[in-house]
């Protein structure tokens, strides 16, 4: 870091931890770039979070859209069987429609002749003209029941293929928020440069320094509260060891301040 | 108790008994063709068995497609398979087809003093084919006699009632 630069941000750590903040000019300040690097930091991690959401949904929307795809086919096949067994119940049908007409001649024709043959017929008829009935009966309400098994079926389908709409609308919509993320990452990248440009501060740096000022901030509390309270002279000596290298470290920073002032910006030097 | 064997129809919300006499058999029609000129009850010819027999209808316009089986009514008896399909009477050698009915029962009934039968408490009048084809034949002659004597022409020959084959 050149010196001007670093004399810039000991003047911003020392202000930070004495409490002034921000300039009384109201103009921003370095912990305030500070703050627009961590801010930029946040809204690209961010960023790439939801461009990685993104992806995710557009996996899923794919997968639903097979998904779909393979039940839509397997009710049509569904319907086409259904329509198969409709074809086979309507044969079952026709058997029985012409079994009971053998029933009914049967019945006629033991009508006409003499007993005990006769009888016999009879009873044969009304005993096949019963079960044919029956029979019958039952062959037509199964036919109803696949007739609506298959309009079940296509109706499914239909759904189905609403649903494969919709989804297919929602996978467009994830491709859009995925490029739309791709175009948010970009322009982030972009006003990182310029950030970097426009505060001439390194990020590492910056937030080197955040992190500092807050630790700084943390340790005046504490230091505050310990002055309020009148703390012990073995703790006060226990803490000047632990803060004399912390203090030093800030002279140090103050003299060079202070060199650098009375030196003035040199030929090669950057402006604050 | 006398028995008289046949078979049972119901049309026009009425039973009707067709005794086993004239009554040969039940039987599908196909190739209903109807003829012009033909008054009620007849109404035209069709193939029977491999047989060409007149068509004689109980309900005025034969449907050219009868339901294969009616529907079922509360308090009613499940109708027979094939009982809307045509009985076939021997009119002294005459073949005629019975259509426009639905068959009830076929067999031996309770016989009635009249002719008829009684079914289930329900008489049901014998039913007089050879009268049906006289008035049929009648009614041809009758509209022979109005027109001069002139056969009747059509502009088109007959042709069979398409779609179905009962």
């Amino acid at each position: 870091m050149s010196a001007p630069r670093r004399r810039r941000w000991a003047d911003v750590f020392r202000r930070n931890t004495t409490g002034q903040l921000r300039p009384a000019s109201g103009a921003a300040s370095p912990l305030d770039d500070a703050g627009l690097w961590s801010a930029q930091e946040q809204a690209k991690r961010a960023v790439e979070a939801s461009g990685a959401l993104a992806e995710r949904v557009a996996a899923s929307v794919a997968r639903q859209r097979s998904l779909i795809e393979r039940s839509a086919e397997q009710s049509s096949m569904m319907a086409a069987r259904a329509e198969g067994v409709g074809v086979s119940a309507a044969r079952v049908s026709e058997a029985f429609e012409r079994l009971g007409v053998v029933a009914l001649n049967a019945g006629l024709e033991g009508a006409r002749v003499a007993e005990p043959q006769g009888r016999a017929l009879l009873l044969l008829s009304e005993e096949v003209r019963a079960n044919v009935t029956r029979g019958a009966e039952a062959s037509r309400k199964l036919a109803e029941l696949v007739e609506e098994i298959a309009v079940e079926a296509m109706e499914v389908r239909r759904q189905l293929e609403r649903g494969r709409a919709e989804v297919g609308d929602v996978g467009q919509d994830a491709a859009q928020l995925r490029a739309a993320t791709q175009e948010a990452g970009k322009a982030l990248g972009e006003l990182r440069q310029r950030l970097r440009r426009a505060t001439g501060i390194d990020p590492e740096v910056a937030r080197a320094v955040a992190v500092a000022a807050e630790h700084a901030r943390g340790l005046v509390t504490a230091l505050s509260t310990l002055s309020a309270a009148s703390a012990s002279a073995p703790v006060k000596r226990a803490l000047r060891s632990v803060i004399a290298p912390l203090a030093r470290l800030l002279e140090e920073l103050g003299d060079l301040d202070e060199d650098e002032e009375l030196a003035g910006p040199g030929p090669g030097g950057e402006g604050p | 108790m006398r028995s008289r064997g046949g078979v049972l129809l119901r049309f026009q919300g009425r039973l009707a008994f067709v005794p086993s006499e004239v009554a040969r058999r039940v039987a599908a029609l196909s190739a209903r063709t109807p003829v012009m000129g033909l008054e009620a009850p007849g109404w035209g010819i069709a193939l029977a068995d491999g047989i060409v027999v007149t068509v004689l209808s109980l309900a005025g316009e034969p449907d050219p497609c009868p339901a294969p089986r009616p529907r079922w009514e509360p308090d009613a008896d499940w109708p027979v398979p094939g009982a809307h399909h045509a009985i076939l009477c021997d009119l002294n050698g005459t073949v005629v087809a019975l259509t426009g009915g639905e068959i009830v029962a076929t067999g031996l009934f309770e016989a009635d003093e009249d002719g008829g039968v009684i079914w289930r408490d329900e008489l049901a009048p014998a039913l007089d084919v050879r009268a049906l084809y006289a008035q049929a034949e009648a009614a041809i002659w009758a509209a022979r006699a109005t027109s001069g004597g002139s056969a009747i022409t059509a502009s088109e020959p007959p042709r069979p009632v398409a779609g179905c084959e009962a």
